[in-house]
């Protein structure tokens, strides 16, 4: 084996609020650059903007939310949640290990059968979509039995057309 | 009476005109595999007012994406996404 491996890792972190915007860019630049250095491959770099806070954190109520994506060895991850900890900047932040939990999710995702819900609401329209390609189907076959006649008729309203004659 | 038959009569029935509606686990149909911990939107819909977390008797989530879950909502609640307990 080579040393450490690299994993995947999902990093957010919440920037105080007393920063306007080019100071926030200017931490997220500099953790941006730590990453770098110490070897980490960023693979998604997101603003998320500022939004306001669940809950005060060091009295604040607000703080702008950034997320980055990337692959490093644990030293690093280490070395950087201690710069993290440091930074005055930094209200908060969380790094998941996610390689792991992403691939089983996925794994699990595969597997799944697509089943059409029955009475499920999510999909009304798939529903009615097979009734109406098995309408047409015994339409045109009739012929045998002349009786009703009014089988070329109604197209699109062809699961309701047996109810009609009654009214 | 007719109408609403399927998943009602599965249990011995107390009150007859008590619908049921049949749940289905959100995850399980769009198959999300991974249930990230920043989509607030999503999360959201899993904890009511009182910020607690829904119990899959009521949400119809399976049992492993409740697991998964309960875990998303955790995390974000740290970064202060949702909050522990309502104001």
């Amino acid at each position: 084996m080579t040393e450490t491996q690299k994993r995947l890792y999902d990093l957010v972190f919440l920037i105080a609020p007393d920063k306007d915007e080019q100071g926030a860019a200017a931490v997220v630049e500099e953790f941006r650059k730590l990453l770098t250095d110490l070897g980490a491959v960023i693979e998604k770099d997101e603003s998320m903007g500022r939004r306001r806070l669940a809950y005060q954190i060091k009295k604040r109520g607000e703080a702008t939310y950034h997320n980055f994506l990337f692959r490093a060895d644990a030293k690093a991850v280490a070395e950087l949640q201690r710069k993290m900890k440091l930074s005055e900047s930094i209200l908060r932040f969380l790094t998941v290990r996610i390689d792991e939990e992403l691939r089983h999710g996925q794994k699990v995702a595969r597997r799944t059968k697509t089943r059409t819900p029955r009475v499920v609401p999510a999909s009304p329209e798939s529903v009615p979509a097979p009734e109406a390609v098995a309408a047409p189907a015994p339409a045109p076959a009739p012929v045998v039995e002349p009786a009703s006649a009014p089988a070329p008729a109604p197209e699109s309203a062809a699961p309701e057309a047996p109810a009609q004659p009654e009214s | 009476m007719a109408a609403p038959s399927g998943p009602a009569a599965r249990r011995p029935a107390k009150k007859k005109f008590f619908v049921r509606r049949k749940r289905v686990c959100k995850f399980t149909v769009e198959k999300i595999g991974y249930i990230d911990f920043k989509d607030v939107k999503l999360l959201q819909s899993f904890v009511p007012e009182r910020a607690k977390i829904l119990p899959r008797r009521i949400s119809g989530t399976s049992a492993f994406y409740q697991r998964k879950l309960a875990v998303a909502i955790k995390r974000a609640r740290y970064l202060a996404l949702l909050p522990y307990v309502a104001d």
